[in-house]
């Protein structure tokens, strides 16, 4: 039902002839997808991403071994031993924690940004919706956080809150939002005044109904583009934690807790399997998001694609 | 424009106060205490009790935050829970190694990014721009301690030509050659991700400058390709790059958090980790303070040299 508001609301805001708001959209999602499906970097990125997410959902039926089992440390990789890519300290074989630990980048990256997407968009909405002192008061606030030298402060909250994957989704869900409270807020600024709300507002519609069923989605797509980079960061966040000790805690695997042990230079130099992988692994996951999110910036906004 | 600063200014004020108020609080959500880690069992309770006096954390939170606020205006930042010094003093040591690592990454950021860029957008749609935009998008996804152990790996284990680590070579003397050889692997490190963006930044910037008509009234003038470009195209198109800095600060003392840890630079990242570990609050509260003051003030420097850079801004009325 919210789809066909979506498309009936973007055809009149294209009739209407003023300006188009950067918010706004020039024809409806179908078109967008399209368009999306057509650039090839995206459609590679979303080829990929979803190799990572069915991955991630299938790990117990695609990880040769338990992730947990302890065995002989150190194997090196090799066809006939059964440990395609080594074995670890604790001798638990390297491929099975990889495979395992795409559930904790995912779990983290659509996680954090669901909570901050809700967070700012609701922020954002009421805002721009009634503007005043409520506005002040919540552009100050993107202020403030905005400010925040980001990883120090998810640092600090990580370690109060105690690391832990919940705590992590909560940090960055909690801190992620003011950018997107900033695109909503602008979107719906320049909506509210169009027509089709004043007519809402004279059809005496009540105020949710009117912002968050005929003004949100109108609004929502540059949001798009920014969540899904957003995920990105959130990958690369977690890794970063995890690998400073402050993030998912061993035994369970990811793929920055992996590399902690490369901080030893023997393993650095002699082990290569053990952090050659993870590293891939989590520079596939980062390129594959920004490149669905490139894609998605270029169809939303097909000016600023040179 | 001093009109205009003054109000800036005056509005940093109430977001400092923010930035203060939710590092106290969060920071006051720890489970545990400090007293718990001075606590051995040769100590009484009247000693435990003095001691908590001393530091204070048995009164209400907002009294403590008041308090803490109170000294620190003062430039007294309190006592380190873990090696009892002043905090300031602590904190200060670190500040300078800190700065080193920032400001050479963001100066080879600029040194690396611009004319990569410009040529990037002269030259669109060529090899050079494909390449160049391949490099970018490399360097804003690879993450640093990735980037850092693989430098380490090649550079200092393999081909040995830079140490692994550490600000000075032990027991040498300190030099200005050995600090540069230290400095260029976490430097350069440090910089990829703010050049992949920055590429970005100039080539649309320099791209959109490039199609406007002024260009061509200048070409048709008979100037020379030489003088359109650098006179007239890159002035008008490096002003919204100024910008970028005040954006990148603030990533920047994320990554060094990481740059440090893993180059063993003695910075305010290192430290971080290290009162992380210890939990020493009231270091962890004086470097995020004032990595989110140098935040504030590398936003407003930004504005001011935006406003300088564009005649076109005007910011007296409003």
């Amino acid at each position: 039902m919210s789809d066909k508001t979506v498309l009936t609301d973007g055809e009149n805001s294209r009739s209407s002839s003023s300006p188009a708001a950067p918010a706004e959209l020039d024809g409806g999602w179908k078109q967008l997808a399209r368009r999306f499906f057509r650039h090839r970097l995206a459609g590679a990125g979303l080829i990929l991403f979803a190799l990572l997410a069915l991955m991630a959902l299938f790990a117990p039926l695609i990880a040769p071994f338990d992730p947990y089992a302890i065995g002989r440390s150190y194997q090196p990789p090799s066809w006939t031993g059964g440990h395609l890519l080594g074995t670890d300290q604790s001798g638990r074989d390297v491929l099975s924690r990889l495979i395992y630990a795409s559930r904790v980048s995912l779990s983290v990256g659509v996680g954090a940004v669901a909570i901050y997407v809700a967070i700012g968009t609701l922020v954002g909405a009421v805002a721009g919706y009634f503007g005043g002192w409520i506005d002040s008061l919540a552009m100050r606030a993107t202020d403030v956080f905005m400010s925040f030298p980001y990883l120090m402060v998810i640092l600090v909250m990580v370690s109060v809150l105690g690391p832990s994957l919940g705590n992590i989704i909560l940090a960055l869900g909690l801190l992620g939002w003011p950018s997107v409270a900033r695109l909503i807020r602008g979107g719906v600024l320049s909506v509210k005044e169009k027509e089709y709300v004043k007519a809402g507002i004279a059809l005496g519609y009540s105020t949710p109904r009117l912002l968050f069923l005929h003004i949100l989605p109108n609004v929502l797509a540059p949001v798009l583009v920014n969540a899904t980079f957003g995920i990105a960061v959130a990958i690369i966040t977690e890794a970063s934690l995890s690998f400073l000790g402050m993030g998912v805690q061993p035994p369970t695997a990811s793929w920055g807790n992996m590399l902690i042990e490369a901080q030893s230079f023997s393993t650095l130099s002699g082990r290569p399997w053990l952090w050659v992988p993870p590293s891939c692994m989590i520079i596939i996951a980062v390129i594959s998001i920004n490149f669905m999110g490139d894609g998605l910036r270029d169809v939303m906004d097909p000016k600023g694609r040179r | 424009m001093l009109n205009y600063l003054l109000r800036r200014i005056l509005i940093a004020i109430p977001v400092l106060a923010g930035i203060t108020l939710f590092n106290f609080l969060i920071i006051n959500m720890a489970p545990g205490n400090p007293v718990e880690m001075f606590i051995n069992p040769s100590m009484s309770q009247a000693d435990i009790d003095l001691r908590k006096e001393q530091l204070g954390i048995d009164d209400p939170v907002f009294i403590q935050y008041f308090r803490w606020l109170g000294n620190m205006l003062q430039g007294d930042f309190g006592y380190s829970y873990s090696s009892y010094e002043p905090v300031a003093k602590v904190v200060g040591a670190r500040i300078g190694p800190t700065l080193i690592l920032m400001g050479s990454s963001l100066l080879l950021a600029y040194i690396i990014a611009v004319p990569i860029g410009i040529l990037s957008a002269r030259k669109q749609y060529s090899w050079l721009d494909y390449s160049a935009t391949s490099f970018s998008f490399l360097g804003v996804s690879i993450p640093n301690f990735i980037l850092g152990l693989g430098g380490i790996y090649l550079f200092a284990l393999t081909w040995k030509l830079f140490p692994t680590g550490g600000m000075y070579t032990l027991g040498k003397e300190k030099t200005f050659g050995d600090l540069l050889h230290h400095l260029i692997m976490p430097a350069l490190i440090l910089a990829t991700a703010s050049a992949g963006s920055m590429v970005r930044y100039v080539r649309s910037s320099v791209l959109e400058v490039l199609g406007q008509d002024y260009l061509r009234t200048a070409r048709a003038k008979g100037l020379s390709e030489f003088v359109v470009i650098n006179k007239h195209a890159l002035r008008n198109a490096m002003i919204p790059i100024i910008t970028v800095v005040g954006l990148d600060v603030p990533l920047l003392f994320g990554g060094a958090v990481i740059t440090e840890q893993v180059f063993g630079w003695p910075g305010m990242g290192q430290l971080m980790i290290q009162s992380i570990g210890s939990r020493d609050y009231p270091t962890l509260m004086a470097i995020n303070l004032i990595a989110a003051v140098a935040v504030l003030a590398a936003n407003l420097l930004t504005d001011i040299a935006y406003a300088a850079a564009d005649p076109a801004i005007k910011y007296g009325k409003r």
